[in-house]
């Protein structure tokens, strides 16, 4: 779900930067995004861990709570186009450490 | 003119009815999981829905009974009376999920606050039934639904591929592993259920009897049920496309109603975005109001009461007040912040298990010759009125099931 995020996340911003989004539906848009990953943090950092998978677990966690907080960055930057390419960048590191985090799973 | 604004009692039943909150999401989703794969349940279901549709529009107009008065003599007090109850706990759920997109979809077009827009929406749409004559609620509602063809514009100008379209009429048997295969069947389910929510037949019938209908105007009823359900038909292939096209290869699963807006306008610039958001919005206005309607209509038809839209509310006192308690009851459940789509997915999965005492007792009277005269199914309409009733029961049995294996449809 998390990866799905992630991809959604990178494709929107591209939808943004191309002037695609008004501004009401960007922002609330972001934030519907952000509830879900909310739930989502909530659900993988309070459950227990399998045995063995505990680095992992802890991992997807903070990865995932760093893409919660890069969600709400861009919500306060999406009316800035210049702030745009600097956020997907950002989301695409994210993706991949959240993708080898899924892989090593 | 008189008889084509009639063919908007399909149109409203139809968008309101399997283009609504629930079906936007889930066939999406079932697009983005498996391309084309599911089309043939779309199919399945507007076959089935046209079927269904027309006994119910045939059946009050001469039977002069809607649905719920044909369920009370046909299932009996007891099992007519849990169907009731169960029917409009759908309606209430749904209907509370349907005022939560609404929402969703005004702060989208606003950015206003959720919960005002909430309350403000409830009211808006309360004051619109009490003042309007059923024909106007079903004309505003139904005929503005049609800006959701922006969807199905959208997953032509992203150039499907057509004979892999085309290969989605047959069910596909074989899936990767066990997982897939439970998904698959969870979203075949959801989207025939999706397209034969009761409230769709309990609304069209008793609009039959709103609109005065009599025999001269059965041919008009077929075409309604027809026109309606293919339009609404054709949007849920559109979203499915939109699915397949844009959400499958850039590994996205869409869990919010505003990413599948997004998708409604993804080849084109603002504008047709916010036409999509309007679209969405009709849509979801027209569930909201038909659940509403529907929970009052079955009231008052199972306990042998006035009701009517176009009668003087003196003499509907029991229909108005269960309208206005439906409206109230959803309010407060979406102001709790339960999110729609929960709510929708429960919705879609126990409308399919009592789905066959609905359609059930409908089949019986319209194959009733005592009953129906001339006007009595042919053969053909019985038969294939069973082998339809005999997919909702299965489909019925299998939907708890795989709702729990598949933890509601998460890949």
């Amino acid at each position: 779900m998390a990866a799905s995020i992630g991809a959604e996340t990178s494709t929107f911003i591209d939808y943004v930067a191309e002037r695609r989004a008004t501004s009401p539906y960007a922002k609330g848009h972001i934030e519907y995004l952000l509830s879900e990953l909310t739930d989502t943090v909530r659900e993988l950092c309070e459950a227990r861990a399998p045995a063995g998978a505990e680095t992992q677990v802890a991992d997807g966690c903070k990865e995932l709570k760093a893409l919660a907080a890069a969600l709400g960055q861009l919500r306060r930057d999406v009316d800035r186009p210049d702030e745009l390419a600097r956020e997907q960048h950002q989301i695409a590191d994210l993706r991949r450490g959240i993708q080898q985090t899924i892989s090593s799973l | 003119m008189k008889k084509l604004l009639g063919i908007t009692l399909g149109i409203m039943t139809a968008l309101g009815g399997f283009v609504d909150l629930g079906q936007i999401v889930f066939t999406t989703q079932a697009g983005a999981l498996f391309k084309y794969e599911l089309l043939w349940a779309i199919v399945l279901g507007t076959g089935a829905i046209i079927v269904y549709m027309e006994m119910c529009g045939r059946v009050a107009v001469i039977a002069k009974e809607p649905v719920f008065a044909v369920v009370r003599t046909r299932l009996g007090w007891p099992l007519g009376l849990a169907t009731l109850i169960a029917s409009n706990l759908l309606n209430l759920i749904t209907c509370a999920a349907e005022l939560g997109g609404v929402a969703i979809v005004l702060h989208l077009l606003t950015g206003w606050h959720e919960k005002l827009l909430l309350i403000a929406a409830t009211i808006v749409f309360a004051a619109m039934v009490f003042l309007m004559r059923f024909q106007w609620i079903e004309r505003t509602l139904g005929l503005s639904g049609l800006t959701m063809i922006v969807f199905a514009v959208s997953a032509v100008a992203l150039r499907p591929d057509w004979p892999q379209l085309a290969h989605g009429l047959l069910p596909s048997v074989s899936q990767a592993d066990t997982k897939h295969a439970l998904l698959y069947w969870y979203f075949a389910v959801g989207i025939f259920s999706a397209m034969l929510m009761e409230y769709e037949v309990h609304f069209y019938s008793s609009g039959a009897i709103e609109e005065d209908w009599t025999a001269d105007d059965l041919g008009e009823n077929f075409a309604v049920a027809s026109f309606g359900s293919v339009l609404g038909s054709l949007l849920s292939v559109g979203l499915l496309a939109l699915g397949a096209l844009v959400f499958l290869p850039r590994g996205i699963f869409p869990q919010v109603l505003s990413t599948t807006t997004m998708a409604g306008a993804f080849p084109f610039a603002k504008k047709a975005l916010v036409l999509a958001l309007i679209g969405t919005l009709a849509c979801i206005s027209g569930a909201a109001v038909e659940t509403a309607l529907s929970g009052a209509y079955n009231i008052c038809q199972f306990f042998n009461l006035n009701w009517g839209k176009n009668q003087p509310v003196k003499s509907v006192r029991v229909y108005t007040v269960a309208w206005l308690g439906m409206f109230l009851l959803a309010l407060t459940i979406a102001l709790t912040g339960v999110r729609p789509l929960r709510l929708v997915d429960l919705s879609i999965v126990f409308g399919m298990v009592i789905m066959p005492l609905t359609y059930y007792p409908i089949l019986r009277v319209a194959a009733d010759k005592t009953i129906m005269g001339k006007h009595v199914n042919s053969r053909f309409d019985t038969v294939v009125g069973i082998i339809f009733l005999v997919l909702i029961t299965a489909a019925a049995i299998a939907a708890i099931p795989l709702m729990v294996l598949t933890h509601s449809g998460q890949p």
